[in-house]
């Protein structure tokens, strides 16, 4: 009974405005190295957390870039290890490969740096949809390099973070970048970035599965090869720091959730179901 | 110095949640200055107390609270101006801002009558696309009381609705049955 008021109002929502520009960018490096941050304090296990509200306009909108990576090389016996990269000048670029992607990240710098780029590369495991995606900011310059592009694949791309098979750094580039790059993650290994399970590139993308029971979604992975890794109890009732558990009643409903490693899922669930349906269920726009 | 990997758990999260977080509070400003200013305090508090953000999609719900309460403030002492963000303003500035259709349509006013309350919990249903559970964490309050209040403020809409000469099949007839003989 609530759904058309709902859409009375949904029907009035202004204009969102123009999401990750490049001033948003700015205003993130400008905060980081500007304003005073957090102090340390005991350690408490955090994660890094990537996860999209309206993922089609978050993303479409960030101008992401990519590395491309082959397979990890390196498998011969030679004394030295192949390149964790391969880096070449093309056109007024150099165009990176990153070859390894599980190499030691000293050895992407000591490349980088020989071929006389100031560049910090970290390559993180990534859910699917961001697997390729890459985020290249400076911190000196207070905001997203935009001049840092990407080499897209041709033709439709059916994830989020894009299809893009490489990256172009201009020649007389001069630094400092930090760029972090979503790679795929090994058996076992948490995912460092990790998108809503039902954006596109997802496992669940246009899968209608919030709202369902977590023995129905159970079910809907298991067909999928996947099984479900962990809960997030979002039952008000429940503290923020105890809100993580292994196993919930098969009656109590879904209402989000994400890949925490390769095959497994960590999803959100209550006692009551929520508004049900598809969300993220919409190609990115102009990527 | 902050603790290690703090910087890379803000971008992480600035990266994940800006969109959704400015346009919660564009969606609420009228002055691309005032938008501007709230989403660089937003971000500004998210930094400072980094640690406080849960993990997960709970971050997105810590932040709109949080953009919320900055909002009430702004407006509070309205001659503040952030340093920050200068860029962002100027983008925010000369983005164009579509002229919202229709701006004398009856369901406009309508919702523009109702209490800022009220407003603010069905915009986070219509626009936000938040549940109850979520509402209730950005609101800081509990599920119960977040029902009870969304459950009056659709019925107080339903009746505003019915009561303009709305053209109801735009929105649906069920709208007038709700403002007569909800429970």
């Amino acid at each position: 009974m609530n759904t058309d008021i709902d859409r009375v109002v949904a029907h009035l929502a202004p204009d969102p405005g123009p999401g990750m520009t490049e001033g948003a960018h700015a205003l993130m490096r400008e905060i980081i190295t500007t304003r005073p941050g957090p102090q340390a304090r005991p350690a408490r296990r955090t994660r890094p957390v990537l996860r999209l509200a309206l993922p089609g306009v978050a993303l479409a909108t960030a101008a992401f870039v990519a590395l491309s990576w082959l397979l990890p090389t390196g498998l011969g016996f030679g004394p030295r290890p192949a390149a964790a990269l391969d880096i070449r000048q093309e056109d007024g670029y150099y165009v990176v490969e990153v070859k390894d992607v599980h190499a030691d990240p000293d050895r992407y710098e000591e490349q980088l740096r020989a071929a006389g780029l100031e560049v910090t590369l970290r390559v993180v495991p990534a859910t699917p949809s961001f697997v390729g995606t890459i985020i290249p900011t400076s911190s000196t310059e207070k905001r997203y390099l935009d001049e840092i592009r990407t080499i897209d694949q041709p033709g439709e791309c059916a994830k989020l973070g894009g299809c893009p098979i490489g990256m172009r750094i201009p020649v007389g580039f001069e630094g400092p970048a930090q760029i972090t790059l979503g790679r795929e993650a090994r058996a076992g290994e948490q995912y460092d970035i990790f998108a809503s399970i039902d954006v596109l590139g997802e496992p669940l993308h246009c899968v209608p599965f919030r709202g369902r029971t977590v023995a129905e979604v159970r079910e809907l992975l298991a067909r999928r090869g996947l099984t479900v890794h962990s809960f997030t109890d979002t039952n008000s009732y429940i503290d923020a720091a105890d809100a993580t558990k292994t196993s919930v009643p098969d009656s109590w409903y879904v209402n989000g959730g994400h890949l925490e490693e390769p095959g497994k899922a960590s999803l959100v669930v209550s006692e009551e179901p929520d508004a049900g349906g598809l969300r993220n269920c919409a190609t990115p726009q102009g990527s | 110095m902050w603790p290690p990997g703090a910087e890379r758990r803000f971008e992480e999260l600035y990266l994940a949640h800006y969109p959704a977080v400015a346009a919660y509070v564009r969606r609420r400003t009228d002055a691309p200055d005032d938008t501007a200013d709230v989403i660089a305090e937003t971000f500004t508090t998210a930094w400072r107390r980094l640690d406080d953000i849960p993990a997960g999609d709970q971050a997105r719900l810590w932040l709109y609270g949080v953009a919320r309460r900055t909002l009430a403030n702004h407006f509070r002492s309205e001659e503040r101006r952030s340093a920050l963000a200068a860029r962002l303003r100027e983008e925010l500035a000369t983005s164009a801002r579509p002229v919202a259709e229709g701006e004398r349509d009856a369901a406009r006013q309508a919702f523009r009558r109702l209490s800022p309350d009220d407003r603010e919990l069905l915009s986070l249903v219509g626009w936000e696309g938040l549940t109850t559970p979520e509402i209730a964490q950005v609101l800081g309050c509990s599920r119960g009381a977040v029902r009870l209040r969304l459950h009056r403020a659709r019925k107080r809409l339903a009746r505003a609705l019915a009561a303009s000469d709305l053209d109801l099949t735009t929105y649906g007839l069920r709208a007038v049955a709700l403002a007569e003989g909800s429970p």
